[in-house]
């Protein structure tokens, strides 16, 4: 039996969820937030492995706790996240990469920094206003459209990179549910 | 059959190994060093192209010297737009029309170099008799093992003099094939053609068309 353990910090507008997953066998287990936008933690701009949407998948071993965070723009609730799935597993996974993006998650992307390509601004400065068709093809106007077009979300507090995590205006809700 | 060619670092001659074996084998080479390509790029769209959604894989085919490439852009704001990951759908795609993919991979060991070994059935590593380049070749060793690619041959590419590999072909697991260093080769590579295409009976094509017979032979 698996069972769920929640903690939310209020840092301004922003929730800051801690989830604590136990259970008496090793299961993998799925956890769903209900509060959405989900902004979960990131690793080389990605988010870290396990989670799609508002969907955290990962595997909690017997006796240990499995402890997932995230942030959330969303007013808390009660609760902010339920176990919606639990399977026993008989073996831990070896943890090699299954898919595509578990790989560059895993070994890091190699793409460069948005600061290296330069903007249509730039561009328009140093070629009087031609613009080469592939440059603009690729990029937008301002420095935000691209980060939009490239499929990668701004930053947020729950970048694990930073480790951002608000002092002020705090306030914690703390409850326990089973599965 | 789906074959990455791949290195720990730059410089061993791992696009031209990729190459001259598409050329044997009568594939299809994807030139997916997204970041330093080396393939021959004819005009038109190419694999950033095709990882930016901009263009569909069979449209950045092209055929060189009677190999069929896909190219891939040489540009900072191509490889920004490029999706790494989707490479192996592209792939997948690409053995609807072709038997046989080489990938031409990234050297080194991050995600876009990870995901062109994710997607093949075999690894072919290359490297140089140097300290640096073997050590990048047991590096890339270790990443074919994280993500469970068979490695079916280690090219020790440019040599000078004969040499015993016995040592590196039993750390990494598989049979060391040496291709010498040839001035033949690198007039074929200037010139955009596979090195079978300007020298067929010469010793350095011999041992191409060995060493593709070989994997087929592995495969």
């Amino acid at each position: 039996m698996a069972s769920l353990e929640w903690h939310i910090d209020r840092a301004g507008a922003i929730s800051l969820v801690q989830l604590a997953v136990t259970s008496d066998r090793t299961a993998r287990i799925t956890l769903e937030s209900s509060l959405t936008p989900v902004w979960p933690p990131r690793r080389r701009g990605r988010p870290i492995p396990g989670w799609d949407g508002a969907k955290y998948v990962g595997t909690v071993d017997a006796g240990q706790r499995l402890l997932v965070g995230y942030a959330t723009p969303a007013t808390p609730a009660d609760p902010p996240a339920t176990l919606i799935k639990t399977e026993p597993v008989d073996n831990a996974s070896d943890g090699a990469p299954n898919t595509p993006t578990g790989v560059v998650q895993t070994l890091g992307a190699a793409r460069p920094a948005r600061d290296a390509v330069p903007s249509d601004q730039a561009l328009s400065g140093a070629t009087d206003g031609r613009v080469p068709p592939v440059e603009r093809s690729a990029h937008p106007s301002n420095s935000t459209d691209v980060t939009q077009s490239t499929g990668e979300p701004l930053r947020t507090a729950a970048d694990a990179d930073h480790g951002c995590h608000p002092q002020s205006e705090r306030s914690t809700i703390r409850q326990t549910s089973r599965t | 059959m789906i074959l990455t060619v791949t290195a720990g670092k730059g410089g061993v001659g791992k696009t031209t190994v990729a190459y001259n074996l598409a050329a044997e084998l009568g594939a299809v080479v994807v030139d997916a060093d997204l970041g330093m390509a080396d393939l021959p790029a004819p005009a038109g769209p190419d694999l950033h192209d095709v990882l930016a959604g901009r263009a569909r894989i069979m449209e950045a085919v092209h055929t060189v010297s009677n190999v069929a490439v896909v190219p891939c852009g040489r540009s900072v704001a191509g490889l920004r737009a490029a999706e790494p990951t989707r490479l192996a759908t592209v792939v997948n795609k690409l053995t609807e029309a072709f038997d046989r993919v080489v990938i031409d991979a990234p050297a080194g060991m991050h995600g876009d170099a990870g995901v062109a070994l994710f997607v093949a059935d075999a690894a072919v590593i290359v490297t140089r008799p140097s300290r640096p380049a073997v050590a990048g070749a047991i590096r890339t060793r270790e990443v074919t093992r994280l993500l469970d690619v068979p490695l079916a041959r280690v090219v020790m590419n440019r040599t000078s003099a004969p040499g015993n590999y016995e040592a590196l072909a039993a750390t990494l697991g598989a049979p060391v094939t040496t291709i010498a260093e040839s001035e033949r080769v690198r007039a074929a590579q200037r010139a955009g053609v596979p090195v079978g295409a300007v020298a067929p009976d010469s010793d350095i094509a011999d041992r191409f068309e060995s060493l593709a017979d070989g994997l087929e032979r592995a495969l």
